[in-house]
């Protein structure tokens, strides 16, 4: 063989591992962002509360814990917040589950205050300045939901407006197990 | 039914046939050597480069007359888009971009088959047609196929469209970018054909590359506007401040940029020397290659991207027609090996050729650290299933010192001479520009630029152009003292003597600037976030900046907040900027239009970040960038050097007076 | 004579002038708390914003990773600690392929590349050198007439 053959079969060998390389990728999704922190220990926070207090994650070791980013203005949290607030409603008075709304902007606290009365939200609402925890949590947007379970892991990661019945069971599952 | 619309498929079925009837009766004339087949054959551009031309204007009647009917028309213009950018719409979406890809190829073909009208019968040019009616018959099966621009809205028909996307309703360098960018992309094609045209016929000494030499280098040229127009474009339009962020989609048109001026330069060696014909042909064929590599990469959503592309199934097609390509190519170097041997050889490591050989490598470098910055994620994600990101840092680190040697080599290689070199010789040479290239890295250390990368940028580009400007000088004095011109004559006499050779230095001259701008504005700026009450001012790198208030205009076509800022540099007054935020009707994302003073030395450039909070302040970002209108005018000179590049050369003077050889230092082959 | 040893005077002290001005040229200031925060934005890619740098991008989460950098830094923790810390919440945001593993690769191709085809055009010189064929073979002759007839 000669050394021009030589070198075209070793150039055909790449551009074909080249050309595979790029078959495989057509059709696969490059959502990157965001469920980092499944299977890992929820990161600590304690952040300033609505109408004052803190709000702590330590405070709720033990105990299942929904963690919720939101704002007012982006659409899809208004959609979830009726399910947000009867999901509270079932679960305030069980002392396994917590549930914290945590604000995702760093300029909203005024509006947030309006907010929450006019649309009568009684959960927990947290601010969280300079988005430190979101940061920590790998927040990419509004609406996110992390679900802890009692050891303190996040399990879950849902991107977008949550699905109440699936949400319960999921919360249901955790609380039973040991 | 008559419209817009009929006439569109028409025109796509009819260059698709024409293509393929040309393709099929001149293959068939060139296989049984049937002459009145291949005259046959050679009939259909005609017809091929009429329906490219239909197809274009059919989509231009439909946008024009708002035909919403058609899908791409009601995702792409509305009723209150301006003119401008109904026009520039009909390539504003893939499938429109295919019908600008095809028109161009369409005017190349028709172009060059003038251009050889004389030598139609030669089977060289012959070949070369049948390569490009087979590329073309690929296009136009995509708008038969996959990505078929007429296709019709099922239900009910809008009374409006949803407009281009805003950031190609922003700026009018959107109606010379794409075009300027695909001509030089698809004029790639001639070089390409004539190339796979020399392999069949076994022809490949230097007729072929003489033949192309006049459509590499147009097309090369265009590659290079339409690189440097995006460039201004991302700039003027992405408000993030700069201009060149190693994207895919950049790096798409950036890869075959380099494979071909490492070609341009390589073809010199073959025209002199008759060395490197594996080479060129490999290198033109790597070319054409990567510019349907970078379109797949860009149009098949397998990367995620700065730039909105809408995505589309014509991926598989791209990739099989890239699989093609290379495999053709390939075979036919590897069936044509042993009669490629060169009969020339290198006699020494100091010469023309090895240095032409070094800038080989180096773009040849330059071209394997891009695609494998660009496809390395892509390789990780398919062995490891995991996601993994090269960005700006790598393609900075690693081309740092290829860009330098680069800048090295340009300043040296145009004064070593053929074959050999004696180092006394090639000293007495670099004397004067040496000195300039410390005296400049003298002056801009005194001050008080620092950095590695930038300094020697800033010495290696004076060094190469003080040599530029040594060749042109003795050039002139040589030709002022054999024939009594005066200046401007003789610098123009000089030119036509070899127009490809100081054309060349003149690009090489925009090539220095643009080297020296992205350094500068890479190392010396400033970039700020600052927030503003009325009235208050800051200061920034010398800069004082008032904020004065802020306003809403509203128009059909968009709603813009803009907010005014007064920019002063201690005495000077540069008037008031207004950076903006525009919203589309159609899209709830707010567009930045960032406002920019253009200075000498620095540009300031504002982009509004976050509209008046509930205390009426606004955040802004401000960027201080050094020597940006050089990195403009670079381009500019590199187009210039180009046009001349294609002067027509003069016939040969009477070389008994011409000036002495000795100090010919040539960048092209001294014909 | 003299001319000549003047001369090469002459490229000797370019040669020690460019010494001396790169080694100025490196001497720049301590990097200050903002000079360092924005290199380590250069290096992190926004979460949100397909491959731009957070340094580059404006969107909320770059702007909060742009503030939370700069408290690092003037926190004292050191470039590598900061990227480590954000890599946990957002493991894709090194735009810096991995200097290990695959990621060498990424580094290694192109250098490699670029040296084995130094190595192989330098032994084809030498090849040259050692057997200069000044006879041009049958074979030769037969190849430049074909390639003078195609002009």
């Amino acid at each position: 063989m000669t050394r021009v053959r030589w070198v075209v079969t070793c150039v055909a060998v790449v551009v074909i591992g080249l050309v595979i390389v790029l078959a495989a990728s057509l059709g696969r999704s490059h959502d990157t962002s965001g469920g980092a922190l499944v299977k890992h220990p929820a990161p600590a926070f304690s952040l300033p509360a609505l109408g004052g207090g803190k709000v702590d994650l330590q405070a709720d070791a033990g105990k299942v814990v929904i963690i919720n980013y939101w704002n007012d203005w982006c659409i899809p949290c208004q959609q979830e917040l009726g399910d947000l607030q009867r999901l509270w409603s079932t679960y305030r008075t069980d002392p396994l589950v917590a549930y914290v709304g945590i604000v995702h902007d760093v300029h909203a606290q005024r509006d947030i205050t309006d907010y929450v009365q006019t649309e009568q939200i009684t959960f927990p609402v947290a601010f969280d300045p300079g988005e430190r925890t979101a940061l920590a949590y790998g927040v990419t947007g509004q609406p996110e939901t992390f679900v802890i379970d009692k050891h303190g892991v996040v399990r879950n990661w849902i991107s977008g407006p949550i699905d109440l019945a699936k949400l319960e069971s999921l919360i249901e599952a955790y609380k039973a197990s040991a | 039914m008559a419209g817009p619309g009929a006439l569109g498929d028409f025109a796509v079925v009819g260059g698709a046939v024409s293509a393929a009837l040309g393709a099929g009766t001149l293959g068939l004339g060139l296989a049984r050597r049937n002459s009145r087949l291949v005259d046959a054959g050679r009939r259909f551009v005609a017809p091929m480069c009429t329906a490219a031309v239909l197809t274009f204007v059919a989509m231009e009647w439909a946008l024009f007359s708002h035909d919403y009917a058609i899908k791409y028309v009601a995702n792409n213009v509305a009723n209150a888009t301006p003119g401008l950018f109904t026009f520039t719409a009909a390539w504003g979406a893939l499938e429109g971009s295919i019908i600008l890809w095809v028109v161009i190829l369409c005017a190349y073909v028709a172009i060059t088959m003038l251009a050889f009208r004389r030598r139609r019968r030669d089977a060289l040019v012959s070949w070369a047609l049948l390569v490009q009616y087979l590329v073309c018959l690929f296009f136009f099966a995509l708008m038969v196929g996959p990505a078929r621009p007429f296709a019709t809205q099922s239900g009910l028909i809008p009374f409006d469209g949803n407009g281009p996307n805003p950031l190609l309703q922003n700026h009018p360098l959107v109606a010379f970018h794409p075009p300027m960018l695909y001509a030089g992309y698809v004029g790639m094609t001639i070089p390409f054909s004539f190339a796979i045209a020399a392999l069949i016929t076994g022809r490949f000494g230097e007729g072929w590359l003489a033949d192309t030499r006049r459509a590499s280098l147009i097309a090369w040229g265009f590659l290079t506007v339409g690189i440097v127009l995006g460039a201004w474009w991302s700039y003027e339009v992405l408000g993030w401040g700069g201009y060149w962020g190693w994207d895919p989609v950049e790096n798409a048109s950036f890869l075959p940029w380099l494979t071909a001026t490492a070609f341009l330069h390589s073809v010199m060696v073959q025209e002199r020397r008759a060395m490197l014909r594996v080479w060129n042909i490999s290198l033109i064929i790597a070319t054409f290659s990567l510019t349907i590599l970078g379109t797949f990469l860009t149009r098949s959503g397998v990367i995620n991207s700065v730039h909105a592309f809408s995505q589309s199934d014509i991926g598989p097609w791209l990739l099989s027609f890239l699989g093609v390509i290379v495999a053709s190519g390939l075979g036919l170097i590897a069936w044509r090996g042993d009669r490629l041997r060169t009969p020339g050889r290198i006699d020494s490591l100091v010469s023309r050729e090895s240095a032409f050989l070094a800038n080989n490598l180096l773009f040849a470098a330059f071209a394997l650290v891009v695609l494998t910055g660009t496809v390395f994620p892509l390789l990780v994600e398919a062995l490891n299933n995991q996601q993994i990101s090269i960005g700006a840092p790598y393609f900075d680190r690693m081309s740092l010192p290829i860009g330098l040697a680069l800048l090295f080599m340009m300043a040296v290689a145009p004064v070593l001479p053929w074959r050999a070199t004696a180092g006394e010789v090639l000293r007495e040479r670099l004397q004067v520009p040496a000195v300039c290239g410390v005296v400049a890295m003298a002056f801009v250390v005194v001050l008080g630029y620092r950095g590695l990368g930038p300094v020697i940028a800033v010495g290696l580009g004076a060094f190469c152009v003080a040599g530029i400007v040594r060749n042109f000088a003795i050039a002139v004095r040589a030709r002022r003292r054999a024939y009594h011109e005066r200046t401007v004559p003789a610098l123009a006499r000089t030119v036509r003597s070899n127009p490809r050779k100081w054309g060349g230095l003149v690009v090489h001259t925009g090539v220095v600037v643009v080297a020296i701008a992205i350094a500068g504005s890479q190392s010396w700026g400033t970039r700020r976030e600052v927030q503003l009450k009325k009235n208050q001012t800051v200061t920034i790198a010398g800069h004082q900046l008032t904020y004065l208030g802020s306003s809403i205009v509203r128009s059909p076509q968009k709603a813009t907040l803009k907010v005014r800022v007064h920019v002063r540099h201690g005495g000077d007054d540069f008037g008031v900027y207004a950076p903006a935020i525009s919203t589309f009707p159609g899209s709830n994302q707010g567009i930045g239009t960032p406002s920019v003073h253009v200075g000498l030395l620095n540009d300031v450039y504002l982009s509004l970040i976050e509209a008046p909070d509930d205390q009426g302040r606004v955040t802004l970002q401000v960027g201080i960038n050094p020597l940006m209108m050089w990195l403009w005018l670079g381009g500019g000179i590199m187009a210039f050097g180009t046009l001349l590049c294609l002067v027509p050369a003069k016939r040969k003077q009477p070389d008994a007076v011409a000036p002495p050889e000795r100090e010919l230092a040539t960048v092209g082959a001294g014909t | 004579m003299k001319g000549s040893r003047a001369r090469l005077a002459l490229w000797v002290v370019l040669g020690i002038a460019v010494a001396t001005l790169l080694v100025v040229a490196t001497r720049s200031g301590p990097a200050t708390a903002r000079s360092r925060a924005d290199s380590i934005d250069q290096r992190l890619k926004c979460p949100i914003c397909g491959g731009e740098s957070v340094a580059d991008s404006n969107s909320d989460v770059s702007r909060s990773i742009r503030a939370l950098v700069l408290q690092e830094v003037r926190a004292g923790k050191s470039d590598d600690e900061i990227i480590a810390a954000i890599q946990r919440s957002y493991p894709d945001s090194s735009l810096l392929p991995a200097a290990s593993g695959l990621g060498l690769v990424a580094w290694g191709l192109p250098v490699v590349a670029f040296v084995l085809a130094v190595a192989g055009l330098g032994a084809a010189y030498a090849r040259n050198r050692r057997d200069p064929r000044r006879v041009a073979s049958p074979d030769d002759e037969a190849l430049v007439a074909e390639a003078r007839s195609d002009g």
